[in-house]
C-alpha cells in the first residue's frame, strides 16, 4: 500500500518562531505530517505583528495577525491553536497534546521551554517516545548557551559574514538569515532519521542542533586551511581562486549584472569568439590561466565594456547555448516570472481566507511519487483550537470555552498594537 | 557500534565535488554505510581542490576531500564500461540509497536511469542533486556557485546599494543543496521503509536558493515591491574586527546601559525606533569611538551580559579559538594514513546521546578488496585483470 504522502501518520507540535522553528515543521508538513502550530495570543509569532511587516498590497487590515506574508509564506499545511503555557492550565492541556504526538519542535532561547516547566526530561515522563528538536543559536550547553541572535548575527559569529564583502571594505551584512534556512533544512532531516530511530528502537530523543555550529560546517574547506596552514581566509569579493575571468559584469539596464565563469583554455578561446575579439584568445596578457588570473583587472574591464551592451537574460542564453558557464544576477520579479522556474511549477498560487490570493515559493526538495504538497493556507491565530481540543483531544464545547474564558487559548493577541521586530 | 538512527542502511554513493559529499557525508555520520564509488586513478575531483597542507597538491591530503567524505568507503569504478555499468547494478540491487549529482543526462546516458533501477530494485531511492533539476528549460545549462546565487535571486540582494552584486560566501548553496538531498533522502526512504515503495528525489541548486529567501519574495508576492541592496545596518568597525547589531526596540536601554552613555536615553534624536532611523548616521558616529577602544570578543561578550543580539564577524581563527566550541567538543580530531591527525569541524547537529560517527575520508579505491572481494565474491586476480582495463 503506498501513502500519498511520505509522512503520513506523523504528528509535530510546532512550537517554532519565526523561521528556522517553523521553516523545519513546515518542511515536516508539506511531506504530509500532521503539524500544529502552536502559539499564544499572549506571545504570538511576532511575524504576525510587525509594524513593518508584509501585508497584502501594503495594508495591515483590521486583523494584520492573520495577513503576514512571511507567516502565511512558512506557516501552510499547519493547524493553528494557541495555548499560554506559562498558565498551568495551558501546560496541563500542552501535556495532553505531547501524549498523542510523535515530535515537538522549537527554537526558543535555551532558558525558554524549561522555565515552563516543558524541557524534554519533563515531556519525556508524559511520552516517553516523543521526539525533540531544538533549534538554538549556539546549543544546549557552553557558556554561551543562552546568548540572544537573529540570523544576521548568526551568520557573523558562525563565520559566514568574515569571508563575504568585497575586498579591503567592511563586512557586509547580508540580512538573509540563511543560517534559519540551513537549519530548517537539516532540522526536518534529523527528526526523520530520529523517527526511524524510535520506530527501530522504541526510544525518542532530544535533537541538539547549534545553529552556529552548522555555520561553521557550510565553510568547511576554510576552516581546513586553518587547520592545515594557519591561515586566515578573508573575504575576495567575486574573485575565484582557480578562475578567470570569474565574476558579475554589468548589463545594458539599471543594476542589471550577469556572471561569467570561465573555466578553461577552451571556454576562454570560445567566449573570445563569441565577444567577436577572436584576437585576445592569443593575447599574451590572456592566453593562459596564470596570466589571465594576473591581469584579470584588464580583462574585465573588457569583458565589462561588451556586456553592458547586452539584456542580461539575453547574453545568458547566448552564452549558454555554445556552453559556456553564465548567470543572469535575477531580480526578485524577474525569479517569478523565469521560465525555468515557471515550467518547474516553483511558485504556485493559494488563497489565504484572510490574507487573500498570492504566489508562495516553493520548496528545496521534490519527491517523483510523494510529492509536497500545498494544500492548506497558513493558519489564523488560534484557527484550530476547535478542531486540535475538540477532536483531536476530545474536549467538550464547554471545556474549549471556559479555556477560552481563562485567556488560554483564544483567536485574538492580547496586545494588537504592531511591533518592531 | 550502538544502534544508529541509520543503521542497516547502505547508501551507494556517486556524488563528488561539494553539494553530494556533504550529504552523504551526513548520511554516515548517522551511521549509514557509504560506498562512495570514484573514477578510477583520478578519483573525486575535490582531491584536487585543497586547501592542502604548505599547499602542496595530493589527492590524499585535500583538505576539502577530507572535510566533506568522512565515514565513507571509497572503491573505484569506471561507469563508462560495460563491466562497470554491471558492477554497478549488483551493488544497486543490495542497496537502499543511491545519491548522484551528475548532470541529469548522464546516468540515462548510461543506462542508469531512475526508471532502470528502480526495475531491479523497487524499494530503491535514488537522489539525483543537480544545478537546475531533472526538467525544464535550464536542465543542461552550465553553472557553478556565483552563478547559482545570481538565478537563484540572491546575489542581487547581497553586498553595498553602490556596488556589483557580490558572492555570498564560497559554497553556500552546494552546502544548502547537501543539506536538502540529506532531508529529501531520509523522507524518501522513510516511506519506503513503511511500504516498500521507493522514488527519486530531484534536488536543483537554483531552487535549494529561491527557497531560502527571508523575505524578499513573500515582499515581492503580497507587495510587488522589488528589494535591492541595502546598506549595512548597525555595523560597527571595532579595534580588531566588525560587529552587528539585530535591534528590536526593548533592546535601545540595553544597548545604553553597555554603552555606558545613559544620556541617549533623554535625547530626542533617539528616543523611539522611528526617529532612531532617521539619525542613524548621527547614533553610529556618537557609539564609534567606544566600539573602536574595544576588540569584537570584548564587545560581543558585553552586549550579550545585557541581553543584546549582537554578533561578531568571526574568522576561521577565532572560531577554532572559541571557547564556546571548545566547551561544546565541536572541533574533532580525526587521523588519516597520509594526512596526518588534523582537527575538522565536527558534526552540525546532536541525536541525543548517540555518538556521531566520525571515521576519516578513505584512501581512494581503499575499499575494492573489502567491497568487490568479499561482498561481490571477486577474487584478487579479477581485481587485477579490473584494473588493466580500466575498470576499476
Amino acid at each position: 500500500m503506498t501513502s500519498k504522502l511520505a509522512l503520513e501518520g506523523i504528528r509535530v507540535l510546532d512550537l517554532g518562531m519565526f523561521w528556522a522553528g517553523p521553516y523545519c515543521g513546515g518542511l515536516l508538513a508539506d511531506m504530509g505530517a500532521e503539524v500544529i502550530k502552536v502559539e499564544s495570543c499572549r506571545r504570538p509569532d511576532p511575524l504576525r505583528i510587525q509594524a513593518r511587516g508584509i501585508y497584502p498590497n501594503g495594508e495591515p487590515g483590521e486583523r494584520p495577525w492573520n495577513r503576514s506574508g512571511m507567516i502565511n509564506e512558512r506557516n501552510r499545511n499547519k493547524f493553528g491553536i494557541t495555548l499560554d503555557l506559562t498558565l498551568p492550565k495551558g501546560k496541563e492541556v500542552f501535556k495532553r497534546l505531547i501524549k498523542v504526538s510523535d515530535v515537538v519542535v522549537e527554537n526558543f532561547s535555551r532558558k525558554v521551554m524549561g522555565s515552563w516547566d516543558l524541557n524534554y526530561p519533563q515531556l519525556k515522563e508524559v511520552n516517553p517516545a516523543i521526539i525533540m528538536i531544538s533549534l538554538s543559536s549556539q546549543g544546549l550547553t557552553g557558556p554561551d548557551k543562552d546568548h540572544v541572535s537573529f540570523g544576521p548575527t548568526l551568520e557573523d559569529i558562525g563565520g559566514l559574514s568574515y569571508i563575504t564583502g568585497y575586498p579591503d571594505q567592511i563586512s557586509t551584512f547580508m540580512s538573509f538569515a540563511y543560517p534559519d534556512a540551513l537549519a530548517g533544512v537539516l532540522g526536518a532531516g534529523a527528526v526523520i532519521a530520529a523517527l526511524r530511530h524510535r520506530q527501530r528502537t522504541g526510544e525518542g530523543m532530544h535533537i541538539d542542533l547549534s545553529q552556529r555550529e552548522l555555520t561553521t560546517c557550510i565553510i568547511g574547506e576554510v576552516m581546513m586551511d586553518y587547520a592545515m596552514n594557519g591561515r586566515v581566509r578573508k573575504a575576495v569579493g567575486n574573485k575565484h581562486p582557480a578562475m578567470a575571468p570569474y565574476g558579475c559584469y554589468p548589463c545594458q539596464g539599471e543594476d542589471e549584472w550577469i556572471t561569467i565563469a570561465i573555466a578553461s583554455d577552451q571556454d576562454w578561446r570560445k567566449l573570445c569568439q563569441v565577444m567577436e575579439k577572436a584576437e585576445l584568445a592569443d593575447d599574451e596578457r590572456f592566453s593562459d590561466l596564470p596570466s589571465r588570473w594576473q591581469n584579470q583587472d584588464e580583462l574585465d574591464k573588457i569583458i565589462t565594456e561588451w556586456t553592458k551592451g547586452w539584456d542580461h537574460y539575453e547574453l545568458m542564453q547566448h552564452l549558454q547555448k555554445v556552453g559556456l558557464c553564465a548567470g543572469a544576477v535575477l531580480t526578485m520579479e524577474e525569479l517569478f516570472s523565469d521560465p525555468h522556474l515557471r515550467e518547474r511549477e516553483f511558485f504556485k498560487t493559494q488563497t489565504h481566507p484572510e490574507a487573500g490570493t498570492f504566489p508562495y515559493k516553493g520548496r528545496p526538495i521534490r519527491l517523483s511519487k510523494t510529492p509536497l504538497r500545498t494544500q492548506m493556507p497558513a493558519p489564523c491565530l488560534g484557527e484550530h483550537n476547535s478542531y486540535v481540543y475538540g477532536t483531536l483531544l476530545g474536549m467538550t464545547q464547554e471545556e474549549i470555552n471556559e479555556l477560552e474564558g481563562e485567556g488560554v487559548i483564544g483567536t485574538v493577541p492580547v496586545s494588537t498594537e504592531l511591533q518592531f521586530t | 557500534m550502538s544502534e544508529q538512527p541509520l543503521s542497516g542502511i547502505t547508501v551507494i554513493d556517486l556524488t563528488h565535488y561539494i553539494a553530494g559529499p556533504f550529504c552523504t557525508k551526513l548520511l554516515a555520520g548517522m551511521g549509514a554505510e557509504v560506498i562512495k564509488i570514484e573514477r578510477p586513478i583520478e578519483g573525486d575531483p575535490a582531491r584536487r581542490m585543497g586547501p592542502f597542507p604548505e599547499d602542496i597538491p595530493d589527492p590524499e591530503k585535500s583538505g576539502a576531500f577530507l572535510y566533506l567524505n568522512t565515514g565513507k568507503k571509497s572503491i573505484t569504478l569506471n561507469l563508462k564500461t560495460a563491466t562497470g555499468v554491471k558492477v554497478f547494478k549488483q551493488l544497486v540491487k543490495e542497496a537502499d540509497v543511491v545519491v548522484e549529482n551528475f548532470e541529469p543526462r548522464v546516468m540515462p546516458s548510461l543506462g542508469l536511469s531512475y526508471k532502470t533501477l528502480e526495475r531491479m530494485n523497487p524499494g530503491l531511492v535514488m537522489t539525483s542533486i543537480s544545478n537546475f533539476g531533472q526538467t525544464g528549460p535550464y536542465r543542461d545549462y552550465k553553472a557553478e556557485e556565483m552563478v547559482i546565487l545570481a538565478m537563484g535571486g540572491l546575489m542581487y540582494l547581497t553586498g553595498h546599494p553602490e556596488q556589483e552584486p557580490l558572492r555570498m560566501g564560497y559554497a553556500a548553496s552546494q552546502y544548502m543543496a547537501g543539506l536538502a538531498s540529506f532531508s529529501g533522502t531520509l523522507a524518501a526512504l522513510y516511506h519506503a521503509e513503511q511500504g516498500g515503495i521507493g522514488q527519486q528525489v530531484d534536488i536543483s541548486l537554483m531552487e535549494c536558493i529561491a527557497a531560502s529567501h527571508f523575505q524578499a519574495v513573500d515582499q515581492y508576492s503580497y507587495t510587488g515591491r522589488v528589494l535591492r541592496r541595502n546598506r549595512a545596518m548597525l555595523g560597527f568597525p571595532c579595534k580588531d574586527g566588525v560587529v552587528h547589531l539585530a535591534m528590536q526596540p526593548h533592546h535601545w536601554p540595553r544597548l545604553v546601559e553597555m554603552l555606558e552613555m545613559p544620556e541617549l536615553l533623554e535625547d530626542p534624536r533617539f528616543t523611539t525606533t522611528q526617529v532612531r532611523m532617521r539619525h542613524a548616521e548621527e547614533l553610529e558616529t556618537l557609539i564609534l569611538p567606544w566600539m573602536m577602544e574595544r576588540t569584537m570578543e570584548e564587545i560581543y561578550h558585553a552586549g550579550q551580559a545585557v541581553g543584546l543580539p549582537i554578533g561578531y564577524t568571526a574568522s576561521s581563527e577565532d572560531l577554532f579559538k572559541s571557547p564556546q566550541y571548545k566547551a561544546r567538543e565541536f572541533f574533532i580530531d580525526i587521523d588519516h594514513p597520509r594526512a596526518g591527525m588534523l582537527t575538522y569541524p565536527g558534526t552540525p547537529l546532536r541525536m541525543g546521546n548517540l555518538p556521531w560517527q566520525h571515521g576519516r575520508a578513505p584512501l581512494l579505491g581503499e575499499h575494492n578488496e573489502e567491497i568487490y572481494c568479499q561482498r561481490l565474491g571477486y577474487i584478487r586476480e579479477d581485481l587485477v585483470r579490473l584494473r588493466e582495463r580500466g575498470i576499476i
